[in-house]
């Protein structure tokens, strides 16, 4: 899909009320009820279990598969290895031909839509009916799943009845039971009519030859059992060594798909079992053939990043904790798998550009990690999916311009930088915005204000500070980034009165730059290791107990993805680990040295203040309780906000490519503030900082937000 | 019967949308299915033949209270039935799940195709977790050829993400649980 069209796609989502309606409840409630069905499991041990079955599982793949088939061979199966889509597509069909087949019952297979077999048998005159309810509503509307586990969530109910009317002929009130009840009579008489059932299968167990197969409908035994042919499309990441390994994924799967304990029905086959014959009445064999559906999982298998996505169950619940996903549902992205590891499949399944709009979606908030029952770390992989991309097709010129020629150049950006700074003023009449920061540069005011470039930056403010300390403790090292450096200096001052306070003076190295977040996020990762270069020289060097920094992304940096970025640069690596070690982030710092007197409220309570918690601090830097123990050391209550740890929005430069989506994500955010009835709020991430900022000014709102920093350098004078 | 996984099981199935009932002798339990039946006008009954089906003599009390008896056992042509009358092997406390080996074709159409299943459990077979009925099943080294798990009514939210009972299966599952020796229960209510 062009860029163009992709963002008229996502338009269209987000105009569309009852999609939005439909999946905001949708996102405000399954965190909640995802949480209770996991009370008193331990999801950490089981997920470890669920990795470990997994990873196992793909070092032996090709043994599994030859333990599979012999099994379920032995049993009266046909297992069919299909190296691509085409090769399934042509097994079924000359299955279909052989056996005369008019009608196919199928229950809901991703792998089924993921190789277009519904549109290649009809095209060759055989009807097709889904038989989930969701997938036979779209089926009829002619439309596409709106959302992965609930296809339909975009449709009302007088829409289905209209619908159900036009296609049945006959008048169908628009009330849930009823339409729920006409689809069965309708579909109960397809399934005695059809001459073949499809579907996929949730587990195939190696030393068994079992398949598993979880419906809450019933659909998937009716397709089972029904008709005489049964064909099962499954791909080879469904493999489990053993049949024990049913009950990880039975524990994880319907808990984390759509938060129940166990789904209706758990139906397992091991191979053909007795049914009707059609023409003869008489009971016989089945026929069962299954297919074992390669199409790219092999290489996706073979990548030493992207195999981390082999241990996807497909259970959706990254989906219904992204903030991107949640807002614009499944017909954006277009393709069959959705969301962040939607991009991944679909690179090695389709094709990377089909994955490229995909990807872009994805604002890195971590939100799906904590959820995922497989492990995996879907933001890294997009992360590595991008700067693949980027390698293959170039960053859009200015971009890189910025990224290559100025960035990573430290005089030439912090020249650009300053003069910015004296020519913004003129063009916005004294309120000047900060257009020409290169990380966030961008005209769009539309839903937040945006701040000017500070007059000063800090490394200049910080020249003329004096630092008065008592007893020195010794030195810390601070990290400013190029939001503190050159947006939010006061917040660098904050920082540095506060070590001065705890008896520590601040040493600013120089020759730092920016940490290389954006060029490395936007996949440009070259110019990323250029800079850490830098930051590793300039810190290297100093004799500190820490190095501090007060903006999450730029600690997350220093402290984990600058080693991580030079695998066979060992003389780097081993530098960048020495500085990880002494890299803390500010709230951190402040929890640990916060303790003594000096910050113990004296007396009377400071006031009321909410914390909204950044991604990063949160789900990189696993930072949640610090600031409130800090918060409420330093005489605070804290009145903890709905959806603390929901994303604000900004996400670095996703604000300015995806305006549309940011805006609604930052509204839902303030709403969650002001509910609070606090008229303070408290984050530690400069970028945050920004957003909220905004909006609020924006809304002309009376509620103030403040850096962390600033609120206990404040709470001390 | 262990007291402690029958209440659970209780619970569970209870908290499953599905009915619960509960009897001390097989008579009982042929008292039991006749009320139920006879809360149907002539209702077509599918019945899969087993010992305790057999014994609790469900044949001639589904003929006496108005019911069509379909004995399921296979190469009869599939039928509508109103209520499906089966004995499940297991029962899982820990999630209210019915366990069964359905690999006999009418097992698995007396709990699949019709509106109401009565399904029969020996309370001695309730098992904690489903792991036990995994190892059940997998104790010689080969699974039947098609297990049941069947955790409360058909159900669907694909509409307004509205919760609806009896989609393509059964829209009442009740389980009546046969406490023969009477041990660990107090005599659950009836609710039919
Ligand atoms: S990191 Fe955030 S935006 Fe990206 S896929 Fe995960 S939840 Fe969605
Ligand atoms: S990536 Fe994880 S959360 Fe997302 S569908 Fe796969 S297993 Fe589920």
């Amino acid at each position: 899909m062009a860029k163009k069209e992709f963002k008229s796609q996502i338009k269209k989502a987000l105009d569309d009320p009852l999609l939005r309606n439909a999946l905001g409840r949708f996102g405000e409630t399954y965190p909640q009820s995802r949480e209770n069905i996991f009370e008193g499991v331990s999801f950490p041990e089981l997920r470890e279990k669920m990795k470990a079955v997994k990873i196992e599982a793909l070092s032996q793949i090709d043994e599994l598969a030859a333990g599979f088939k012999e099994q379920a061979e032995a049993r009266g199966a046909v297992v069919f290895p299909a190296k691509t889509g085409e090769e399934a597509l042509q097994y079924i069909w000359e299955l279909a031909q052989k056996h005369r087949v008019k009608t196919i019952v199928k229950s809901k297979s991703m792998a089924s839509e993921e190789i277009h077999l519904n549109k290649f048998l009809i095209d060759r005159g055989v009807e097709v009916v889904e038989t989930d309810l969701g997938e036979w509503i779209i089926q009829q509307a002619g439309q596409k799943p709106s959302h992965m586990v609930m296809p339909a969530i975009h449709m009302s109910k007088e829409q289905v009845a209209e619908l159900f009317t036009k296609s049945l002929g006959k008048e169908v009130p628009a009330e849930i039971p009823k339409l729920v009840k006409v689809a069965r009579g309708e579909l109960r008489r397809k399934f005695l009519a059809a001459e073949m059932g499809i579907s996929g299968a949730n587990i195939a167990v190696a030393e068994t030859g079992t398949m598993v197969i979880f419906t809450n409908e019933g659909n998937g035994r009716l397709t089972a059992t029904l008709p005489p042919i049964h064909v099962v499309l499954v791909g080879y990441e469904k493999l489990v060594p053993r049949f024990s390994d049913i009950d990880n994924v039975a524990q994880l799967l319907p808990r984390s798909a759509t938060a129940q304990n166990i789904t209706s029905y758990i139906t397992m086959i091991t191979g053909a079992v007795p049914t009707y014959q059609r023409e003869t009445g008489e009971l016989g064999k089945k026929e069962l053939h299954i297919i074992l559906l390669d199409n790219g999982r092999f290489d996706l298998a073979k990548d030493s990043v992207f195999r981390e996505a082999y241990q996807c169950l497909r259970c959706g619940a990254c989906l219904n904790v992204c903030p991107a996903y949640q807002l614009v549902g499944g017909h954006v992205y277009g393709h069959i798998y959705c969301g962040g590891i939607g991009s991944i499949l679909t690179a090695f399944f389709h094709s990377y550009s089909d994955a490229d709009n995909l990807q872009s979606l994805c604002m890195q908030c971590r939100r799906c990690v904590e959820t995922c029952p497989g492990g995996i770390d879907i933001p890294k992989l997009v992360f590595e999916l991008r700067r693949r991309l980027t390698e293959k097709r170039n960053l859009p010129f200015t971009q890189r311009f910025i990224f290559q020629q100025v960035l990573s150049n430290r005089r030439r950006f912090h020249s650009a930088l300053r003069i910015a700074v004296k020519v913004q003023s003129p063009l916005t009449k004294g309120t000047p915005y900060i257009r020409h920061l290169p990380l966030l540069f961008s005209p769009l005011t539309e839903f937040r204000s945006l701040p000017a470039l500070a007059r000063k930056p800090f490394r200049d403010c910080f020249k003329e500070m004096e630092q008065k300390v008592k007893k020195p403790k010794g030195d810390i090292a601070f990290f400013a980034g190029c939001m503190i450096d050159f947006v939010y200096p006061e917040i660098g001052e904050a920082v540095v009165q506060f070590l001065n306070k705890k008896g520590f003076k601040a040493v600013f190295p120089e020759e730092q730059n920016c940490c290389g977040a954006p060029a490395a996020y936007s996949g440009d990762l070259e110019t990323g290791k250029e800079l850490a270069r830098q930051n590793i020289e300039a810190f290297f060097s100093t004799e500190v107990k820490y190095i501090v920094s007060a903006c999450p992304t730029c600690t997350d940096f220093l402290a984990k993805k600058y080693a991580e970025m030079f695998p066979d640069e060992p003389e780097w690596r081993e530098k960048a680990e020495a500085i990880a070690k002494k890299t803390i982030d500010f709230v951190k710092l402040a929890s640990i040295l916060g303790t003594g007197k000096q910050t113990k409220p004296r007396g009377k309570k400071k006031g009321q203040v909410t914390y909204h918690t950044s991604c990063h601090l949160k789900r990189t830097m696993e930072i949640y309780d610090e600031p409130r123990k800090v918060l409420k050391e330093a005489g605070f209550d804290v009145i903890e906000m709905k959806e603390t740890d929901n994303c604000c929005g900004l996400a670095g430069s996703y604000a300015v490519k995806f305006p549309e989506i940011s805006a609604p994500i930052l509204e839902r955010k303030l709403n969650n503030i002001e509910e609070t009835g606090v008229d303070l709020v408290a984050v530690d991430c400069p970028g945050c900082l920004l957003q909220l900022r905004g909006g609020l000014d924006k809304r002309n709102s009376r509620i103030k937000a403040k850096h962390t920093a600033q609120i206990l350098a404040e709470g001390r004078a | 019967m262990n007291r402690k996984l029958w209440n659970q099981f209780k619970e569970r199935v209870l908290n499953l949308s599905g009915e619960v009932l509960y009897a001390e002798d097989k008579k009982e339990v042929g008292e039991l299915i006749s009320r139920l039946i006879s809360q149907y006008p002539n209702p077509m009954v599918g019945v899969a033949v087993s010992p305790l089906i057999e014994e609790s003599g469900v044949v001639e009390l589904v003929e006496k209270s108005g019911g069509i008896i379909d004995r399921i056992s296979g190469g009869e042509p599939v039928r509508e039935f109103k209520i499906g009358i089966s004995e499940m092997d297991l029962g899982i406390a820990q999630t209210g799940s019915l366990v069964q080996d359905a690999t006999d074709l009418g097992k698995r159409l007396v709990s699949m195709l019709p509106e109401i299943h009565i399904a029969l459990l020996r309370g001695e077979n309730i098992v904690p977790c489903l792991q036990d009925a995994l190892d059940h099943f997998y104790r010689k080294g080969i699974p039947p050829g098609y297990i049941a798990f069947i955790s409360g009514p058909s159900r669907t939210a694909d509409i307004e993400r509205v919760l609806t009972i009896g989609v393509h299966g059964p829209e009442r599952l009740v389980v009546i649980v046969l406490n023969e020796r009477g041990e660990g229960t107090k005599r659950g209510k009836k609710r039919v």
